[in-house]
């Protein structure tokens, strides 16, 4: 070795001008390999540079501020601070915890469904991240999940991560080299144009939800993961064992390949012959799973809600209102849609592709038929529509301002909208605070127009209220949930509204429209469905009769009780349904497919019996889990 | 947190917001307290108010002064205008000005050369103290700070005490730059450091993955007995085709086999490969008085003069570098044709300079 000087004793070369030379022979003059056999690379932070003082505090301040650095021990965390509306609960802040210190970056988070998996994964990967313990990030998930991931990543949790482009870019090694924090989903991440790249590139922290996609070992998802190169592995899944243990073995063969011995050895060892769901020995079992998976159960964490009970209330709408859906649904039935996959994004990509337009039903398209002429409304366009109608004629009103251009069938429509006072919901709304008797009343809607229309409603009927939404700023944001505390029985929200908060002093909610997206509605039922309720919580759902909102209550209250469930199921529901789409996507595109309200009747019955083949499913597994794991595992 | 870890931080917040032109009232034992802040201040406090709320509890209003969240980046960001290059001096230390060649005589042990004192006089002379820290990166972290003070003239390493604990320190002459010569000795001697200092946690990583290493091979080497034993058991009278096809078979699956578990294996030696990082935090120059002795080495063909320093903080006199591997040493060869200081093991080791000619004398 032969690091440069320029000492009057010291013979060895002096430094040259070139300061990154004598860095690199400094750096490698360095390195070495321990006797185990590791090699210690070294690299050296430039040299100070600016003005120097006389003053010794400001040098203090710098060598105190390093100290007490040294001092963050994993008994303190920091990923609890700045976090935005998220609501952290003991036993995920004690999962952060065992993961740093036992489970050295590798680990299955199985929580039953609804204790909050993502959100300790999201603590973990901030703390990481916060620590410097990672940099590079790739986190897959189910196609359907990564819009809710990448919203929760940033607005929560303040972490910005790319979304591959569909386009080419992602098709290129480079990006996945180049970019340090990816989301995306696991079909998109594994198809072959990709899935080298991937692999290739190395990874500090992978994480995959819903990880119960990849428990045969037989598929590309087992494959594409086992190959990835990573340094640390999160996977999440309520439902580690859905079929028989040897999944459990494969999830676990991923994070620690040998943990369980070979396939052979571990049935032999723990799996009753004739019944691969039946574990033997199963404290030695145990004691190997709690090295590797971290369960929390309701039961362990005490986390009992009293019951919710929801009740429809059915809006009859007449006359003009009644005409104005009517002729509204003729209109779009006529009007071209773009054609393409049912998903919104992708519809997305291909009218900036330019693909190819189709008429949505041929048989309601007629030659010369002034709705077709028009350009063509994407299925965001669409489904916005459909929404704004299930909402309110004034939020119709909007949407089809959005898209008239100088379309006069619009235009009438328009008017009609707009000339309607009151909605028949409008009259349920009414009758629902009347009987309240001063209960409080969280009162949701999604569009703004229909927001404003409530407030109107309410200071006509002199119901004192407050309101929370996206417009307000946080200080009338505190000043609504304290109002609501304290004074007025009911209060406005808009689609997140009081996401956070604490609002368990309210047991009443209505859902004035309804989102097609079911996870919303159980966001909703969370604001106030939650611990530290103490009351059973009555959830109000109104909706127009004969509307899409009335045919997706009927599937999702009464085919499969959605409102009876447990939080989170209702994710773990739809994660079995075949295809893997967005179930807003699946709606639109059976009002796409259907030619009238028979068919529509119909396409909704076949998706009835889809949900309730996947919630048998769904119980099937938690059965079994529940059974393998029992409610104490830890 | 532990009240004394409170009180640190406490004080260190305290000082570091009145360094900013902050007015603070925190009463040493209360939880929280207030402080006022210029602008520029408020602008990366959580808050952004110029009254700023202080307390020791987390998920407040104001600034929360605890070591979990981003505490200690905020207060980093407020560092950043703070100078990391301090200059000072300690003009009055008592020099030793007797006996010294005697002193020199007992400290030196001179291999292969004859040395005559020529001068002794009282000279100043400047050190640099580097604080560094020090992080070791692998499957799990190891991190420390760590210090190297260096004689600016002979760029010896030197065990000085903490020159900001000296009550006799007094502001210096300001200069621009940092040098780069000392920067690059300490950074050596303090990379060498870290091996000893950082023992513990290498052992404890070399544990890990020798254990690692030894749970994928059983588990493949497992693997591949278990599909032999399956091959070796078959269910009926093979054919010579068979049979044959079953060999391929099975050493197909043996490489597959052989391939992952290298690849495992690399993969795990990445996961556990070391990054040292040295990151400089401040450096203190300290100009101070010493003891200068000019010695005359000569060799059989050469003559060199080198200076050896007293020093008044440690009370004797300073070892020379090695001019090869930079080791501090006392007992000294020097080269044949340039004369230069070389450690006994370096002269020991055959190099053409350092003992084919070295030893000749």
């Amino acid at each position: 070795m032969s690091p440069s000087n320029k000492f009057a004793a010291i013979e060895a070369p002096i430094a040259s001008d070139d300061l990154h030379a004598a860095f690199t022979a400094l750096e490698s003059s360095l390195s070495w390999r321990s006797s185990g056999g590791i090699p210690v690379t070294f690299r050296i932070f430039p040299n100070l540079a600016g003005p120097a003082t006389g003053d010794r505090e400001g040098l203090w301040l710098h060598l105190e501020h390093a100290r007490l650095g040294l001092l963050r021990g994993f008994d303190q965390l920091m990923c609890l601070e700045g976090l935005r509306g998220v609501e952290h609960f003991a036993h995920q802040i004690e999962t952060v915890r065992k993961v740093l210190r036992h489970f050295r970056g590798r680990v299955l988070l199985a929580d039953e469904v609804g204790l909050g998996k993502t959100i300790e994964a999201c603590l973990l990967l901030r703390e990481y991240l916060l620590r410097g313990l990672v940099k590079r990030v790739l986190i897959l998930t189910p196609t359907t999940l990564v819009s809710q991931w990448h919203e929760e990543l940033r607005e929560k949790f303040g972490l910005e991560f790319s979304v591959p482009p569909r386009g080419g870019a992602a098709d290129k090694p480079d990006y996945w080299a180049e970019n340090d924090r990816i989301l995306v989903s696991l079909p998109f991440a594994k198809s072959m144009r990709r899935a080298q790249g991937i692999t290739e590139a190395a990874w500090d922290l992978v994480i995959v939800d819903e990880a119960h996609h990849c428990k045969n070992r037989a598929t590309r998802n087992w494959r594409f993961i086992n190959a990835l190169k990573r340094r640390h592995l999160f996977l999440l899944t309520a439902t580690p064992v859905q079929n028989n243990l040897v999944e459990l073995y494969n999830l676990l063969t991923l994070l620690e390949p040998g943990h369980l011995k070979t396939e052979a050895e571990f049935k032999k060892q723990y799996v009753r012959r004739g019944n691969p769901r039946d574990p033997r020995n199963r404290d030695r079992l145990r004691s190997l799973l709690g090295e590797v998976m971290i369960r929390n159960t309701r039961s362990m964490v005490r986390m009992n809600l009293p019951p919710r009970y929801a009740q429809t209330l059915m809006a009859q709408p007449q006359g003009a209102e009644l005409q104005l859906y009517a002729r509204l649904d003729d209109y779009l039935r006529r009007r071209k849609v773009l054609d393409g996959p049912g998903d919104i994004e992708e519809n997305e990509q291909a009218e900036e592709n330019g693909s190819r337009f189709s008429e949505h039903s041929d048989n309601f398209t007629r030659p010369g038929d002034d709705a077709t002429e028009h350009s063509p409304l994407s299925r965001r366009q669409l489904s916005a529509l459909l929404m704004a109608a299930g909402s309110h004629p004034r939020a119709l009103a909007q949407s089809l301002e959005n898209i008239a251009g100088g379309d006069p069938r619009v235009q009438e429509l328009i008017r009609q909208a707009a000339e309607i006072g009151r909605s028949a919901k409008d009259e349920k709304l009414l009758e629902i605070v009347r009987q309240s008797g001063g209960n409080k009343l969280l009162v949701f809607a999604t569009f703004r127009r229909t927001l404003e229309h409530v407030q109107q409603l309410l200071r006509e009927a002199n119901v004192p209220f407050s309101t929370y939404s996206g417009g307000e700023t946080e200080l009338q944001k505190d000043a609504a949930v304290a109002a609501f505390r304290e004074s007025v029985p009911v209060m406005l929200c808009s689609e997140s509204g009081g996401e956070g908060r604490n609002l368990q002093f309210a047991n009443a909610l209505v859902n004035f429209d309804l989102p097609w997206n079911p996870m919303r509605i159980e966001q909703r039922v969370g604001r106030i469905h939650r611990i530290g309720q103490t009351r059973e919580v009555f959830i109000f759902n109104l909706c127009t009769a004969d509307s899409l909102e009335a045919r997706i209550l009927a599937l999702l209250h009464e085919k499969i009780r959605m409102f009876e469930l447990v939080v989170g199921e209702i994710g773990s529901i739809l994660g079995n349904l075949e295809g893997g789409e967005e179930f807003e996507s699946l709606v639109l595109a059976l009002w796409l497919k259907s030619r009238d309200a028979r068919e529509l009747r119909d396409s909704f019955d076949s998706l009835g019996n889809s949900l309730l083949a996947a919630q048998e499913e769904y119980l099937q597994t938690k059965r079994l889990d529940e059974a393998l794991f029992g409610d104490d595992y830890e | 947190m532990s009240t004394t870890l409170q009180k640190e931080l406490h004080a260190f917040t305290a000082k570091l917001l009145e360094r900013r032109g902050g007015l603070v009232d925190w009463p040493e034992d209360a939880a929280a307290g207030t402080a006022v802040v210029p602008p520029d201040v408020a602008a990366v406090l959580p808050d952004g108010k110029e009254e700023v709320r202080l307390s020791e509890e987390g998920g407040g209003p104001g600034w929360s002064v605890n070591l979990a969240g981003e505490f200690m980046e905020t207060a980093g960001r407020l560092l950043e205008p703070e100078p990391r290059i301090g200059a000072f001096r300690l003009p009055e230390l008592y020099l030793k000005r007797s006996q010294l060649e005697e002193a020199l005589a007992k400290t030196f042990s001179w291999l292969n050369v004859r040395v005559r004192p020529r001068d002794i006089s009282a000279t100043s002379l400047e050190y640099h103290t580097w604080r560094f820290l020090a992080t070791l990166a692998s499957e799990d972290r190891w991190e420390a700070l760590t210090t190297a003070t260096v004689n600016a003239a002979s760029g010896a390493v030197v065990d000085l005490p903490d020159p900001l604990a000296l009550w006799e320190l007094q502001p210096g002459r300001c200069v621009e730059a940092a040098p780069h010569d000392t920067f690059e000795r300490a950074a050596s001697a303090v990379g060498r450091k870290i091996r000893a200092m950082a023992g513990e946690f290498i052992a404890r990583m070399e544990g890990r993955l020798q254990r690692d290493r030894k749970r994928l091979r059983d588990y493949y080497n497992a693997m591949l007995r278990e599909a032999n034993a399956r091959k070796s058991r078959p269910r009926h009278v093979e054919s010579a085709e068979e049979i044959e096809a079953g060999k391929m078979e099975s050493e197909s699956q043996k490489r597959a086999v052989d391939l992952e578990l290298r690849r495992k294996l690399i993969e795990l030696d990445q996961r556990y490969a070391m990054e040292a990082t040295l990151r400089p935090l401040v450096l203190i120059r300290t100009e101070m008085p010493v003891m200068r002795i000019r010695l005359e080495v000569l060799r059989k063909q050469a003559k060199r003069i080198h200076d050896v320093y007293w020093n008044p903080l440690l009370k004797h006199f300073e070892p020379l570098p090695c001019s090869r591997c930079l080791t501090e040493s006392f007992a000294l060869a020097f080269s044949n044709e340039k004369v230069a200081p070389l450690c006994s093991s370096c002269w020991s080791q055959p190099t053409a300079d350092a003992k084919d000619h070295a030893h000749s004398g």
